[in-house]
């Protein structure tokens, strides 16, 4: 017995000693983290709107993201100019619960040029994490602004920002019967609005290249549906291909050298690849079933698609020449428009089931679905180029007996959280993010 | 000569035989014992470690201690957050309706002017230290709370009751064992500090393998029970990692979250603490 004491002894030893606590959390929260943003300091008369313009577009893409709450700069104690002269005081950010500070100036620089400089501030460690000037001419505030808010953004979520991005999309206007749709574009945040195409012809499904300014759609031309291209720069549009048949849903490839999409012929609907160089079309499905809605992986070695193949429209992945083939849905009702995100970890999808839509999620190895949003009519669903956010169009019936549509463009946070609608001039549809703005 | 030899030969194997019975006896009363007693020696660890049992434990945690935090949290984020300034949009159109031109020339980051090393305000911290009884007093009347959960959850109670049956039992050589295992950090402690840190970590939800950005920190601890250092202990050379590490270290660096609910007389016990940050069972 008394060995056993001994052992016992020994045994509770070692424990005696520990001098550490270990923790596991595996619980936390998902909060917006609270930014101040200050103006930014300017002495001469010709800075100060942009030393308050600025601060203001930088505020609101922030909250826009549901990522950061910017403060009421009422509660701030310290003004800007002894931010200026002396930095910050950091106790008293603290004390209003400011996380993160944003400050900055506006000056005139030597050659003349207007010089915008920008710190972000950690408040709990009272440090800088970034600081940044932009050397510019004052037309250029808007877009400066957007460069700092996508700075802070990647500095604060580790991940490139999108706020110097436009959106282009379908402008809708007139009756249900008379339905005038043009291409129009905007600043992700809906600055900037422009109209590309005047209204003649009804045009569908713009999509974005990653990589130009430029942009693919459908529209019913000369030739019937087709697909088309348009240049952003010289103003120019093209029909894509010598197609027999209609040819639609259009996307670039990851680098924008070619455009993939669907032929309808003999009521078989396959994809076809066409290469923006040398202008072939290459065939990449032969199925019997309805083959459509093709996007690309962003290493472009693989494709997702619908197909009815398997009795029922599915999403499916494959190679891009077409081999091995996979579905990657299985769940009842119908899937539709799905598009490989940037950042590569999700597809986004409409889904149609029990007589309503939503926009989903899915891991390409078709785990982990998650329907985010719903709606009497939600769809075309399009990433913003760092994949963190959704921007879809819903439509409602409107007008008597519901015999009109209204539809309207919102973004949504991949976690679900924080959807927005996108104000646009006229109604608006099918909308696309640009890539980062060159 | 012959008989006796007989009866030494008879004899013998009598005696011969007592032996193992004694022996197998007492093997088997301490196969018995260690059976009884061994076992828990062998459960202990998981009292020291983070436990299992979370689930069952926090939730009578959660029912009391977010009865604090709350409090505090929501009137100073109440009267500091009125509506973020969204006109801003609308007066800028105005302005310039200028788009595009051309691009602005990134310059290498300045070099900030002056790091102010302004003293992190501790009048603040120390007036809400002194309520720290409360958590004290709570961690100890808890057990008793747990000891009726325990019964469910196989690793937890079963040895602290076990325990006390030892020591109940243990003559004096283990005096001075109680007393160290009088300051360890109890269950119940760890489940407050856990539940008091787990409002302050903003979660990294939305990045991308957000799963797999698990934060290990070592904080080294303050007696005034404020973090004096934080190291990341894991860390690795990418942006949505330093995003992810910043977001633990503003957990234990936050104010609401600032001191730390621990026994002020188990310094020792808590003057490093490793806190592993696992977002993956949220997502």
């Amino acid at each position: 017995m008394k060995k056993l004491f001994l052992i016992l002894v020994l045994f509770l030893i070692p424990q005696a000693a520990q001098a550490e606590i270990r923790l596991d959390l595996t619980r936390g929260v998902s909060e917006p983290m609270p930014v101040a943003v200050t103006s930014f300091h300017a002495t001469a008369p010709q800075h100060r709107d942009f030393a308050t313009q600025i601060p203001q577009v930088i505020s609101a893409n922030l909250e826009s993201s549901g990522l950061f709450k910017p403060l009421n700069p009422r509660a701030f104690v310290q003004d800007v100019s002894s931010i200026a002269a002396d930095g910050p005081r950091f106790g008293e950010w603290r004390a209003i619960n400011a996380q993160a500070l944003i400050t900055g100036s506006v000056t005139t620089a030597a050659d003349g040029r207007t010089r915008v400089e920008f710190r972000l501030w950690d408040v709990f460690s009272q440090k800088q994490l970034i600081g940044m000037a932009y050397m510019t001419t004052p037309q250029n505030w808007r877009r400066i602004a957007h460069i700092i808010s996508d700075e802070i953004y990647k500095r604060l979520t580790g991940e490139d920002g999108y706020f110097d991005t436009r959106i282009v999309y379908v402008a809708e206007s007139g009756p249900p019967t008379k339905r005038v749709k043009r291409l129009a574009i905007m600043d992700q945040d809906g600055q900037n609005h422009k109209y590309l195409t005047d209204g003649r012809d009804l045009v569908l499904t713009p999509r974005f290249s990653p990589s130009r300014q430029q942009i693919t759609y459908m529209s019913y031309g000369r030739s019937g549906p087709r697909v088309y291209l348009y240049d952003i720069n010289t103003g120019r549009h093209e029909e894509l291909g010598n197609f027999p048949n209609m040819t639609f849903a259009p996307r670039f490839s990851p680098d924008g050298n070619n455009v993939i999409m669907s032929m309808a012929q003999n009521g078989n609907t396959d994809i076809y690849e066409m290469s923006l160089r040398t202008r072939k079309p290459r065939r990449v499905t032969s199925n019997a079933s309805i083959d459509t809605a093709p996007s690309y992986s962003p290493d472009g070695r693989r494709i997702v698609f619908e197909s009815d193949r398997g009795g029922s429209q599915q999403l499916y992945t494959m190679d891009v020449n077409g081999s091995d083939a996979q579905r990657i849905t299985f769940g009842k009702g119908r899937y539709a428009n799905p598009v490989w995100s940037p950042r590569g970890d999700l597809i986004a999808f409409t889904r149609m089931y029990q007589g309503k839509f939503y926009i989903g999620v899915i891991r390409p190895d078709g785990s982990g679905e998650r329907l985010i949003t719903n709606a009497y009519h939600v769809e075309g669903p399009s990433w913003s180029p760092n994949g963190r956010v959704l921007t879809y169009f819903k439509e409602r019936p409107v007008g008597p007996g519901g015999s009109g549509r209204q539809a309207k463009i919102y973004t949504i946070d991949i976690t679900g959280f924080n959807e927005r609608w996108l104000r646009t001039p006229q109604d608006g549809s099918d909308p696309a993010w640009s890539p980062l703005n060159p | 000569m012959n008989a006796q030899r007989q009866e030494n030969k008879q004899a013998s194997p009598e005696g011969s035989m007592k032996g193992p019975f004694v022996k197998s006896a007492v093997f088997h009363g301490l196969i018995f014992i260690i059976a009884l007693v061994g076992l828990p020696f062998a459960k202990k660890e998981p009292v020291i470690t983070a436990p299992l049992s979370v689930e069952l434990v926090d939730i009578s945690e959660l029912s009391q201690t977010n009865k604090q935090p709350p409090p505090k949290a929501k009137p100073i984020e109440k009267p500091k957050e009125p509506e973020p300034p969204k006109p801003p949009p609308e007066e800028l159109k105005k302005p310039e309706p200028i788009p595009e031109a051309k691009e602005p020339d990134p310059l290498p980051p300045p070099k900030p002017k002056e790091e102010p090393k302004k003293e992190p305000e501790k009048p603040k911290e120390k007036p809400k230290e002194k309520p720290k009884p409360k958590p004290k007093e709570k961690p100890k009347e808890e057990p008793k709370q747990e000891d009726l959960f325990s019964s469910l959850l196989k690793d937890l109670t079963p040895v602290e009751e076990e325990q006390k049956k030892q020591n109940q039992d243990a003559p004096k050589p283990d005096d001075g064992q109680i007393a160290d295992f009088a300051n360890q950090i109890s269950m119940s402690e760890l489940d407050a500090l856990r539940a008091q840190i787990e409002p302050c970590w903003n979660v990294p939800s939305g990045a991308k393998y957000a799963e797999d950005l698990v934060v290990t920190l070592r904080l080294s601890m303050n007696r005034d029970r404020t973090v004096r250092d934080v190291r990341i202990v894991n860390n690795r050379n990418d942006s949505a990692f330093r995003a992810a590490a910043d977001s633990a270290v503003r957990a234990v660096r936050n104010p609401r979250c600032s001191p730390l609910r621990l026994p002020p007389e188990k310094y020792d016990q808590w003057k490093t603490i490793i806190i592993n940050f696992d977002p993956s069972s949220m997502l």
